[in-house]
């Protein structure tokens, strides 16, 4: 139990995806919405990553190693389509973020090599938890930059990654080694 | 000359590449193994999709986009692997994750609207645009982070190293730093295509959902 709760916690905390290892970093960046539609893409992209992640790893066996990146292009984007009918309204914006987020990809391509399911299961929610966490503490950050004079070069994008940096290097205290 | 030559704004270009980029830049070498798969991805999608784009529908452009990038990614993995092994080594799947690259979508959306001549310029320009950047950043954080170009151990920096630039954060920061250098030397002019931008979550919010 502990393992199962610790490997989450890492995926979150100390191995967030968009934040140390830059995957899914350009969507979380991007995003400006605020509250709910925050934890609506979230629990979108947590979903997506974790039917992705046991789908790809299940098939493992029958795709062969150079078609995997095809096989789970592909099942992103069948998942989506089917998310968009489940939830009976076009997804607009959010549909591409989901579709081409590098962090649903990177983690399926990631635990192929896993040994167990629960192992895959929990490295996705982890995953797409990270993501979620991330979304919180930007959207929190972004709020105080707009509120700021800023020398002309850093507006925009710039501003937002020196942001990013530093929220990441927060997360590194979390890394006792 | 310039403003007709560069499709897209190199700042929103930058920042779409940005996983890539930033995940090659520990090392000067690494660097150069993805600015050239990047490149050969850019150019065969851009390719691909601008002869076959009278043929694609409006609503199949996402999907069609999606799958031709992927498999050209696809190929640019296993080609580095082949013939780049130490690169291919220190970029493990980040090459692979080129398949859902944001810059490369944004292109091959462009090459789509565009005829092939202008589709493949912007592409080879973007690509190049990219390969200057991730160098420039690599070699900033190699030399500074790790006392070292190339794989080199330089002697002299070997006293000052930031350990900091080694890792993702300090990426982070050059990168912003860089990228505001940038920002200041080509002012906003032109786009990526719209797709690319909602999938960033660039569009504005209440236009859709």
């Amino acid at each position: 139990m502990k393992e199962m709760i610790l490997l989450v916690l890492g995926f979150v905390l100390v191995n967030n995806y968009a934040l140390t290892a830059y995957l899914g970093l350009t969507p979380l960046l991007g995003f400006s919405g605020r509250g709910e539609k925050i934890l609506v893409l979230g629990l979108s992209v947590t979903g997506v990553t974790l039917l992705t992640a046991v789908l790809l790893w299940l098939l493992r066996a029958v795709i062969p190693a150079y078609w995997q990146i095809l096989a789970a292009v592909v099942l992103v984007l069948a998942l989506v389509y089917l998310l968009q009918r489940l939830l009976g309204k076009s997804l607009g914006i959010w549909f591409p973020a989901i579709a081409l987020n590098s962090a649903v990809l990177g983690l399926a391509l990631n635990v192929l090599e896993a040994e167990t399911l629960a192992t895959v299961i929990l490295s996705a929610l982890g995953v797409g938890l990270g993501f979620l966490l991330g979304l919180f503490l930007l959207s929190g950050v972004q709020e105080r930059i707009e509120e700021h004079h800023l020398p002309k070069a850093f507006r925009g994008f710039p501003i937002q990654i020196l942001a990013a940096a530093i929220v990441a290097l927060a997360l590194t205290a979390f890394n006792f080694q | 000359m310039k403003e007709k030559l560069l499709y897209l704004n190199p700042v929103t270009l930058l920042f779409l590449g940005a996983a890539p980029a930033l995940a090659a830049s520990a090392d000067v070498r690494a660097a150069l193994g993805m600015s050239a798969a990047v490149l050969c991805v850019l150019l065969c999608s851009a390719l691909v999709l601008g002869l076959a784009r009278k043929w694609i529908p409006a609503e199949a452009k996402l999907p069609a986009a999606l799958l031709v990038v992927a498999g050209f990614a696809s190929m640019a993995q296993l080609l580095l692997q082949a013939f780049l092994p130490g690169a291919f080594a220190m970029l493990g799947f980040y090459a692979a994750v080129l398949g859902v690259d944001l810059m490369i979508f944004g292109s091959a959306e462009n090459a789509m609207e565009q005829d092939l001549g202008k589709g493949l310029l912007s592409a080879l320009l973007s690509g190049l645009c990219f390969a200057i950047f991730v160098l420039v950043l690599a070699a900033l954080r190699e030399l500074f982070g790790a006392a070292s170009f190339a794989g080199n151990a330089v002697e002299a920096l070997k006293d000052y190293k930031i350990p900091l630039l080694t890792q993702a954060s300090g990426g982070l920061i050059v990168f912003s730093i860089l990228l505001a250098v940038v920002n200041r030397l080509f002012p906003a002019q032109g786009s990526v295509g719209a797709l690319a931008r909602a999938a960033a979550g660039l569009e504005p919010e209440d236009k859709e959902a």
